[in-house]
């Protein structure tokens, strides 16, 4: 092929052998083990052990109904004519078959199997047509859609060829190494050869080993130069998948650079050009860089190549900063008005001002100090002023981390720094939420702003399609709140988020916006919490209005066996439901209402007394274990109750006392989780 | 080798190898994709091979002529090479040996690199190709153009003049490129920097530019319903109003006169007209039975 992206390499070369897999079990080919291999010029599937040919067929086939199948004389109907036809017997060779349903018509179908070499061919070229790509593309006069332009095809099943056709090109056994160090002709004699024959023409066919040569040559260059390789999983795949023979060269930049953050020569050497950094025995970075290049038989000129454009790339970082700085920062803040957040919403600007407006709001609310709440104030009011330098155009990586740096030069409080770099965290599932109170108000600010007005203007993720990365920032707030384990509660907050797009036209009101968004955050909710799914359902059923009490009644409820649980959802599912039934009024002692109290009912009652008093009124950690221990242990003795005592007597006063304890237990409970979705089905 | 001697070799190379060496457009484009010799004829299922330079204009990329190698006016070198022929990257490897950079010496790579614009309706899959880490060229296979699928696919080749010359004379700077042995880039192009990026964006009369691209538009889209006969549509110099209106864009652009918002509808008027001439060539070329296709049969018997 020509030049796949390397990002398709990995996924075409993790998706051939189920592809492959598929076809040979559809057509009952035996097989061992099947793997692919691949750079970005071939993609190869390897199976061992391909039996020779298909088992012979010999199987009873079941037809039409027996009187559907033959006429009164009891001769094959035109049906068991076809029905023969079809499974390539004789009419004569039919029989009846007695089945559950009926007498039915049935036959023996004995095919030969059909040797392997004459079926894998057609098997090749499918698997050709369903190796998945991200984007296809078409080339020259033909038809077909690939992930790049195929130049050769090699087909073999043992030592012989297997001859068909993809994209115009017909399949033999000629492959090409390396495109510049073995372009000529390469003979395979057979797939147990194809891996050796390659490496011998410069191509590592084998992903894994690619990488790990890869990996080895760039910790001996590192070492070359008394440096500790920067380890970039990103980098590792990457350049993997952009040469067939990974060659490590050393390049340098001038140590001028180095007063640039760390950050920004490391995103530009990687963003631009894939080179991985170094540093020092001290952890410094070293005015040096490591490049992944496919070939390099004069050394000396492609560093020079290379050392030319990293000077150029890094002359442009040192622009991009140096002009960048000049500009105080809070002298940015009316340019954010240029620049749109939502064609609805406003631009940044107005995001800023509603952030900066919001910020003492949740803060005074969430308990936090004074000094806090200034720093986030201030913050808030330069997060964003980076968007408009001129590197965080560059690099929008870098957006948040330039602002806190550019901020700390220019003489910015480091807390106050700190929440401009902060606040974009959690940036994904691998990051963690800001941990400063400053930062993590920002952050929750930011994310409400965005989720409450998207929400209003019914910009609703549907299916894969987020682009304003509403879940992100749903999990992101939920994250964030559980980290620094505030107590809020979100519905208000939405309401005062909301009140802040004043003179902005929105679909919703302010309920409804809170109503969606909330049922929203639940489902986040589930992702976000380790709970099992069914404890969280439960404990979010019961409200979610306060992620964090959620999360610490979901750990209590975890805390508890699942048989236990399942048990008790059970027994709480059959009393909530006769609970509707209760009328109004106070429990009373159930010898008050009988004149003979049978054991269980006083146990019940008397259980019932001490779980009211173990469940209490508290919020905390502890509290809800002991609750929730409290209603496990209650379970059994209303499951005994259910047993021993039928509730719906006749006697009027006795089943509604009856009934009214279901209805205070099942109140009572509630508060913790709806037990009802802890029953199993 | 001279900056001139480059853009010799090249067309001598791509002329050798069938390519029509054609000339620049003459009014302001963006890319050598704006020229018909590519737009236009990457459409439609006759054969076309062509090649030529392209002086590309960026109002939004001046510098003043501070910046080493970021300029509003640059040469590019365009090859199109319909249908894409099978050694392709081939021929494109030979053309670098052609101006004396031999790929073996080198680390030369082809990266992921798709290309789309959205004001001519068209994009394409390809790669920038890497000389030592350097992007020299960018390789576009064109799967739409005009909102048209093309049938058969151009293969589509940009040289970077600049970068090429920048590498092969050893210089910092593209002001220090020598364009022959006498008059350096510099004195050809430095001056003419700064006057242009001071015009682009500081002096160019908004209101002028408005009303020009409104005017060009209205005399594309009339020159395209004057008759309903693909024969008497006037699909050239339609485009060539299609073309002002996009410079006439591109320097509104650079002004600052355009806002976020308006930015996407002007993107979208320009895309509307492209799709309509494109749409008025296929035809055109149609009524006319595919002179080209006729010929290139003719000749393979």
């Amino acid at each position: 092929m020509e030049e796949l992206p390397a990002s398709f390499v990995a996924e075409a070369v993790a998706a051939l052998p189920a592809i492959l897999e598929a076809r040979l079990r559809d057509l009952r080919l035996s097989h061992g083990k099947v793997r692919a291999l691949g750079t970005p010029r071939r993609l190869a599937v390897i199976a061992e052990g391909v039996a020779n040919a298909q088992p012979d067929l010999d199987e009873e086939v079941l037809g039409p109904p027996a009187r559907v199948a033959f006429d009164a004389d009891g001769k094959p109907s035109k049906a068991a004519h076809s029905f023969a036809t079809k499974i390539g017997v004789a009419p004569e060779a039919l029989f009846r078959k007695a089945t559950d349903k009926g007498d039915y018509v049935a036959g023996r179908r004995v095919e030969q199997g059909a040797p392997a070499a004459t079926l894998l061919p057609a098997v090749l070229a499918e698997v050709c047509g369903k190796i998945p790509f991200r984007k296809s593309m078409r080339w020259s006069d033909g038809d077909t859609a690939f992930g790049r332009p195929v130049r050769w095809l090699i087909g073999l099943f043992g030592d012989s060829v297997l001859s068909f056709q993809f994209a115009a090109v017909s399949s033999g056994r000629v492959s090409y190494g390396h495109r510049f160090l073995a372009p000529d002709a390469l003979k395979i004699d057979n797939a147990r050869s194809y891996v050796a024959a390659l490496r011998a023409a410069h191509v590592l066919v084998d992903p894994a080993e690619r990488k790990q040569v890869m990996v080895e040559r760039l910790a001996q260059a590192a070492h070359s130069i008394q440096g500790a390789l920067i380890e970039d999983q990103f980098l590792v795949e990457e350049n993997a998948s952009l040469v067939e023979e990974p060659q490590v060269l050393v390049g340098n930049f001038e140590e001028k650079f180095l007063a640039l953050p760390e950050r920004v020569i490391l995103d530009v050497a990687k963003g631009h050009q894939r080179y991985f950094g170094v540093r020092d025995a001290r952890g410094g970075l070293l005015p040096k860089y490591l490049a992944v290049v496919g070939t390099a038989l004069k050394p000396a000129i492609i560093q020079l190549g290379n050392d030319r454009v990293m000077r150029a790339r890094m002359a442009d970082a040192k622009f991009f900063y140096d002009e960048d700085l000049k500009v105080p920062l809070a002298q940015r803040i009316p340019e954010l008005d240029g620049i749109l957040f939502h064609k609805r919403l406003g631009s940044v600007g107005n995001k800023v001002r509603r952030m900066v407006a919001l910020v003492p709001v949740l803060g005074e609310r969430l308990g936090l100090s004074p000094a806090v709440i200034a720093a986030a104030s201030e913050g808030a009011q330069l997060a964003k002023c980076d968007l408009v330098s001129l590197m965080v155009r560059e690099l929008p990586e870098l957006q948040g981390e330039m602002g806190a740096a550019y901020g700390l030069a220019q003489g910015l409080r480091p807390e106050v720094a700190a929440v401009i770099a902060e606040h974009y965290q959690p940036r994904g599932a691998d990051d963690p939420p800001a941990n400063g109170e400053a930062s993590a108000l920002v952050a929750l600010v930011d994310r409400l702003d965005t989720l409450v007005g998207c929400f209003a203007i019914g910009l609703l993720p549907t299916g894969a399609a987020d682009p304003l990365a509403l879940r992100r920032a749903a999990i992101g707030l939920l994250r964030t709140l559980l980290h620094k384990q505030w107590r809020v509660g979100l519905s208000e907050a939405m309401h005062s988020a909301y009140a802040g797009f004043v003179g902005v036209k929105l679909d919703l009101d302010a309920t409804a916006t809170a109503d969606k968004l909330s049922g929203f955050l639940r489902q986040r909710l589930r992702g976000v919490l380790t709970e099992p799914g069914g404890v969280v359902d439960a404990c979010v059923a019961a409200s979610a209005d306060d992620p964090y009490d959620v999360q610490l009644r979901a750990a209590a409820l975890g805390k508890i066996e699942e048989s236990v649980r399942a048990k008790a959802g059970e027994v709480f599912k059959r009393a909530a439901n006769i609970a509707k039934e209760a009328p109004p009024g106070e429990l009373a002692p159930p010898a008050s209402v009988q004149a003979e109290v049978h054991p269980t009912e006083q146990r019940v009652f008397d259980a019932y007394q001490t779980l009211k008093a173990a469940l209490g009124g508290g919020t905390t950690a502890a509290d809800y274990e002991r609750a929730l221990n409290a209603i496990a242990a209650f379970a059994p003795v209303l499951a005994q109750f259910f047993e021993d005592i039928f509730v719906m007597v006749d006697d009027l006063p006795l089943r509604n006392n009856r009934l009214r304890l279901m209805r205070e237990t099942h109140i009572a409970c509630s508060r913790f989780a709806n037990f009802n979705l802890l029953a199993k089905a | 080798m001279y900056f001139q001697d480059i853009i010799l070799t090249l067309q001598r190379f791509w002329a050798e190898r069938g390519c029509l060496i054609v000339q620049p457009y003459n009014s302001e484009v963006g890319a050598g994709t704006y020229n018909p010799a590519t737009f236009l004829r990457a459409l439609g299922p006759e054969p076309w091979n062509a090649a030529y330079v392209e002086p590309s204009r960026r109002p939004t990329d001046g510098r003043y002529g501070d910046n080493p190698n970021r300029l509003q006016q640059f040469d590019q070198f365009q090859v199109i090479l319909k249908p894409s022929p099978i050694n392709i990257q081939d021929l494109y490897l030979e053309s670098l040996a052609a101006i004396g950079t031999k790929p073996l010496d080198h680390d030369v790579r082809f990266i992921e690199d798709d290309w789309e614009s959205p004001t001519l309706g068209a994009w394409g899959l390809g790669w920038q190709v890497w000389l030592d880490g350097l992007e020299i060229s960018q390789f576009t296979y064109f799967q739409q153009a005009g909102g048209f699928d093309c049938k058969p696919v151009s293969g589509e080749l940009t040289y970077g003049l600049g970068r090429i010359a920048m590498y092969l004379q050893d210089v910092d700077t593209m002001y220090d490129l020598e364009y022959n042995a006498h008059v350096s880039f510099g004195e050809l192009y430095k001056r003419a920097e700064w006057e242009w990026s001071t015009y682009n964006f500081e002096e160019a009369d908004a209101a002028a530019h408005f009303a020009a691209f409104d005017k060009n538009e209205a005399e594309a889209k009339r020159l395209l319903d004057r008759d309903t006969d693909p024969l008497k549509k006037l699909v050239l110099p339609s485009y060539d109003f299609i073309v002002k209106a996009a410079h006439a864009f591109n320097v509104l652009d650079a002004r600052g006169a355009i806002s976020v918002t308006e930015r996407q509808r002007y993107i979208l008027r320009v895309r509307t007209l492209a799709r309509s001439v494109a749409e008025a060539y296929l035809a055109q070329r149609e009524a006319l039975g595919f002179p080209l296709l006729a010929r290139a049969s003719k000749a393979a018997e």
